[in-house]
């Protein structure tokens, strides 16, 4: 990006902040040394675990944090932004597709493959640097998407990590096995169920019969949760990250990883042009991030221990660009599509502060690895000092 | 091949008028570097089929370009000849299907991180001042919340700070007659085809068949309904990609599309074709229908008069309704679409700005049914707001 597209991400942070403190009453990073003791420094600590959530479907200013989209986000501003630090500036720099992006995250390398084809990463994942630097099994780290295009996520192609991924959770491809072997002739409308890409509404992977067998025996194994229960509680719920939002929690119940990344999607509607759907999903998402630090302080497994980071994986083009359809589309590659924020809380990472330094999303992950402890050498990204102490 | 080594004869499969004005700008065609000619392409070879408005525009900017000192026009061009088009996506046929060429040349630009500097090459390379020739007023009607029933107070909350907001506009049974007719009167009598426009939603309102280019939802079921069988087709015969699908979409002809079927213009046969192979969500939802061909209209077609009314989209069905097949009916969600309505009446002003001065331009929003309404124009006091009751040629009188 040239200089004038540095200072329209810099005119963002800024107004994001001013936003924030109208808000919320929160204080710049460089006013104060330190707001809250580092929980990292007590004598006692739980095992360190981290939670990742990104929104594969940016969210703008105007939806979210500018005056009249905050009606959107009450969880996120009166009850996790006071608890953590919020970066204002996340610039990605990178290629502005799902899949791709979140790509991105979990390897701290901007990655440049086809956006629309699943496929391992080039570089080693976040999984694959924790469970080799700290010789975690397999079942202390996972992924939760909710599009089959994640379903390669957790392994990468690198040689020196074979077999040290994680396991990925599809969820709308969980239940669509689960009712499928439950009701042979079922009803259900698998057509919509497996809609896997907003970007070209009807485009979804097939669901072969071996997937099929593959996601019972997650069912059974991993979550320990029978089919029928399974069905019937998802009947209740009303969208896919709501369901991914409860197989996170039945894993944590479960399992208890301690690495655990939640994509979540229902945003990413835009694409179909309906704004009351997009905002719709806006609002669904921010409560889901209420509940799910809410379920984090009440296992005792991860109270008080664990880290959350949230953070869409890039914005959406801006109303007044020519080049794109206003909250429609990320094609632009203007500043406000590639421009977001993210949200931290937990042990070590100080409270009601905000840092309008710009960061970029690849940085997460060495700044995970430093906090638990583990080296991550191929990343491009660097680790943000505010959260490693 | 390289651009330089275009010749007339390499234009003989395009259409007549295609042909003709590549042959009448070769000289500008040969000077472009590859990473941008086949993009100047892609707008000749559909030439036949683009609306007069497009086609002036387009025209205007190849003679700005060629009208140029030579060392001002290098200078546009330079940044493109720093892009190396790798040699697999330059084997294309990029004189004959740019279409292909462009797709896998963007998606390396992303790659390559070289989107952000070609974006703005193409702006600059193309950016022409408004039309020389003196401003046509622009009058657009926009009614929105077909069948709402809630009261939404922030209604038009992006669009009142540019016009005035009337608080009771009156709403009754003759309106849509004399909406009509207040198009017709701005109309100017030497207005050319394809410049009065009514998208509608749902059911069009009766309407003068000679006197506009409709697009109702309705009425072009047949076509998206065809497109969106050809996407599930697509998805369902094996492996392929996102991208792959979009360019089985764009090569649609009209007589695939079915457009020939309920349409009799081939003009207007290929722009709806496109309307829904092009648009995100049109073939799924109204509300989406209605602002993309808004917005293309707009930007294509350039109308002086422009009539559109959303109506109702169907209800996105939730997770739970998945499992119950007596939902698997397309049931109206007509207060969600008028959320829907409500920022596409702000893009539709942004879309108006971009092709005229905001001295010639008078937008009406209206809440169908109701007197919520703005009025944006040189004449309505941006950020204000007029509670007296009023009926439409008052307010038209009194701001338009």
């Amino acid at each position: 990006m040239d200089a004038f597209d540095h200072r329209c991400c810099e005119l963002r942070s800024l107004t994001r902040r001013e936003f924030l403190r109208l808000a919320s009453g929160t204080v710049a990073a460089s006013s104060v040394s330190s707001l809250v003791p580092s929980a990292f420094a007590a004598a006692t600590q739980p095992k360190p675990r981290t939670v990742f959530v990104t929104f594969g479907g940016g969210a703008r200013d105007e939806e979210t944090f500018a005056p009249e989209g905050q009606q959107n986000i009450p969880r996120l501003l009166s009850d996790l932004i006071p608890q953590g630090t919020f970066f204002t500036q996340v610039v990605n720099r990178g290629i502005l597709g799902h899949y791709v992006a979140t790509a991105g995250i979990v390897t701290g390398c901007y990655e440049t493959f086809d956006n629309f084809i699943a496929q391992p990463t080039g570089n080693p994942t976040v999984f694959e640097y924790f469970r080799r630097g700290l010789g975690r099994p397999m079942d202390d780290t996972w992924v939760i998407a909710p599009s089959n295009g994640f379903q390669q996520i957790g392994f990468s192609r690198h040689r020196g990590y074979e077999g040290q991924g994680a396991g990925v959770i599809l969820p709308k491809q969980l239940l669509a096995a689960a009712v499928s072997r439950q009701h042979p002739q079922s009803l259900v409308d698998y057509e919509h169920l497996l809609q896997d890409n907003y970007e070209m509404p009807v485009y979804r992977p097939s669901l072969s019969e071996n997937d099929g067998e593959l996601h019972l025996e997650q069912l059974a194994s991993t979550l320990r949760l029978s089919v029928e229960d399974f069905t019937r509680d998802a009947r209740s719920l009303d969208s896919a990250d709501a369901l991914s939002l409860s197989i996170a929690r039945r894993l944590m119940a479960q399992v208890s990883p301690s690495l655990l990344l939640i994509t979540l999607h229902d945003m990413d509607v835009a694409h179909a042009g309906a704004f009351s759907l997009y905002i719709d999903a806006i609002q669904r998402a921010d409560r889901i991030c209420g509940d799910l630090w809410a379920s984090i302080q009440s296992f005792p497994e991860y109270k008080d221990g664990t880290a959350l980071f949230i953070m869409p994986d890039f914005g959406r083009d801006a109303d007044g660009d020519p080049g794109g359809n206003g909250f429609q589309h990320h094609r632009t590659g203007g500043a406000m599509a590639r421009t977001t924020w993210m949200l931290a809380l937990g042990p070590g990472i100080r409270q009601n502060v905000t840092v309008d330094r710009a960061i970029q999303p690849i940085d997460l992950v060495p700044t995970i690895g430093k906090r638990h402890g583990f080296e991550t050498p191929y990343v491009q990204g660097k680790p943000i000092p505010e959260l490693i102490g | 091949m390289t651009p330089e080594q275009l010749t007339a004869g390499s234009f003989s499969g395009y259409p007549p008028q295609a042909r003709q004005f590549a042959a009448d700008h070769l000289a500008l065609l040969r000077q472009l570097p590859l990473s941008v000619a086949p993009a100047f392409l892609r707008e000749i070879i559909a030439l036949d089929w683009r609306f007069p408005a497009e086609r002036r525009t387009f025209e205007r900017q190849c003679r700005r370009l060629e009208s140029l000192p030579p060392e001002q026009r290098a200078k546009l061009i330079a940044p493109f000849q720093q892009i190396h088009v790798p040699d697999s996506i330059a084997a294309h046929d990029w004189v004959g299907a740019p279409q292909p060429f462009l797709q896998e040349l963007t998606a390396y630009l992303w790659s390559s991180s070289q989107i952000d500097t070609y974006r703005r090459a193409a702006q600059d390379l193309l950016a022409v001042p408004l039309d020389d020739a003196p401003q046509k007023n622009r009058f657009a009607v926009v009614v929105v919340g077909k069948d709402a029933t809630s009261p939404s107070p922030q209604l038009f909350r992006k669009l009142a700070p540019h016009g005035v907001t009337l608080r009771h506009l009156q709403w009754t049974p003759d309106t849509p007659k004399q909406l009509g007719h207040a198009l017709q009167q701005h109309a100017s009598s030497t207005a050319e085809p394809y410049s009065r426009w009514y998208i509608d939603g749902g059911d069009p309102w009766p309407h003068d068949d000679a006197f506009v280019s409709l697009l109702s939802y309705s009425r072009l079921r047949p076509v998206r309904e065809n497109v969106l069988e050809r996407m599930n087709r697509y998805t369902q015969s094996g492996p392929g990609n996102a991208e792959a699908m979009r360019s089985m979409l764009t090569a649609l002809t009209p007589a695939e599309s079915r457009a020939d079927a309920v349409l009799s213009d081939p003009l207007m046969q290929h722009f709806v074709t496109m309307l829904f192979v092009e648009g995100s969500g049109t073939q799924i939802y109204s509300t989406s229908f209605v602002q993309w061909a808004a917005r293309e209209t707009l930007r294509r077609a350039q109308p002086e008069q422009l009539l559109v009314r959303f109506a109702p989209r169907q209800r996105q069905r939730t997770l739970n309704q998945l499992f119950d097949a007596a939902t698997n009916v397309e049931v109206p969600d007509p207060e969600g679409s008028l959320r829907d309505a409500d920022i596409s009446a702000y893009y539709i002003l942004l879309d108006m700005l971009r092709i005229s001065d905001p001295a010639h331009i008078t937008l009406l929003a209206w809440r169908e049914g109701h007197g919520h309404a703005v009025i944006v124009s040189p004449r309505a006091p941006a950020g204000k707001s007029d509670e007296a009751p009023l009926d439409l040629s008052s307010a038209l009188a009194k701001y338009a």
